[in-house]
């Protein structure tokens, strides 16, 4: 799933007086966990690529393609 | 290929040829559409494993299995039969008979072109559930489904006739399919077309 970045405020701005380059000593109650949570989330996902089994075709390919058959025959048949 | 459950694979022992490709078709879409998954000889093309050991691993993988014997022909070239579809159903007895707890609850279905043909060349496996399909693929659904239901105790299987006209409907969608993969039909796996019964039984089934 992509994530919309663009409009985030930078780390720092959200984190209080825990952000980066802050010597402030962390809150307790998980200020530094919270953002080394927001820090993970942020980054870019890498894509997931699933291992073609052994055939022409992936298993994501057949599946559009199936998809999109069927929703054209249902089309065809007014459904 | 993913782990499946044991009681929910059916090792699939038949021809492989193009002329029993429409009865072979028919049996794997009976398969999936009765909730198991088919397995077979074809789906593993790992050059380093012996074919042997990759068979035996997947009869080992499967607690049923569909055994066809009607390929008794002389071949062409060489006017000798093909042993492979007796050979691997002895294999799987030979599980059943001689395995662990588990091989031993093995359950087989045998089917042939005819009725008591094969009094005429293996007798010995007399007393089995053995049926037959005349070449006719919808006979053989009908027959795969009834086995299943019985082998399995399952109440979610459907009618043999619901099958064959979803069967037929997937053959009328597979042209376009096969269009849309960019894939003509000698072209196709055995992998691919698990694939394409898969999803096409998910996407039928929650369609309208």
């Amino acid at each position: 799933m992509a994530m919309n970045t663009e409009h985030r405020a930078p780390i720092e701005a959200r984190s209080g007086s825990v952000g980066r380059g802050s010597s402030a000593p962390a809150r307790s109650g998980g200020g530094a966990a919270a953002l080394k949570k927001t820090a993970k989330r942020a980054r870019p996902r890498r894509k997931i690529q699933t291992a073609p089994i052994k055939g022409s075709i992936t298993r994501a390919q057949a599946r559009r393609i199936v998809r999109e058959v069927i929703a054209k025959r249902l089309a065809r048949e007014g459904k | 290929m993913e782990s499946k459950p044991y009681a929910n694979c059916v090792f699939l022992n038949c021809p492989f040829d193009e002329a029993y490709k429409p009865v072979m078709n028919a049996i794997i879409f009976a398969i999936y559409d009765c909730g198991f998954t088919p397995r077979c000889a074809m789906e593993v093309s790992d050059s380093s494993d012996v074919r042997i050991d990759k068979i035996a691993q997947i009869i080992a993988d499967c607690k049923l299995g569909v055994h066809d014997i009607s390929r008794t022909e002389l071949d062409d070239h060489n006017d000798l039969p093909r042993f492979n579809m007796p050979f691997e159903l002895g294999i799987f007895m030979g599980a059943k008979k001689f395995g662990d707890d588990k091989q031993r609850t093995k359950r087989c279905l045998v089917l042939d072109r005819a009725p008591y043909r094969y009094h005429e060349f293996i007798s010995d496996i007399s007393g089995q559930d053995i049926r037959s399909h005349n070449a006719d693929p919808s006979v053989a659904i009908s027959e795969i489904r009834s086995w299943l239901n019985s082998a399995s105790s399952r109440q979610t299987i459907p009618g043999g006739r619901e099958i064959a006209r979803r069967y037929d409907s997937f053959c009328a969608d597979l042209r376009g399919i096969l269009d849309a993969a960019k894939l003509v039909t000698d072209e196709v796996t055995i992998n691919d077309y698990f694939l394409f019964i898969e999803n096409w039984l998910t996407e039928d089934r929650s369609s309208p």
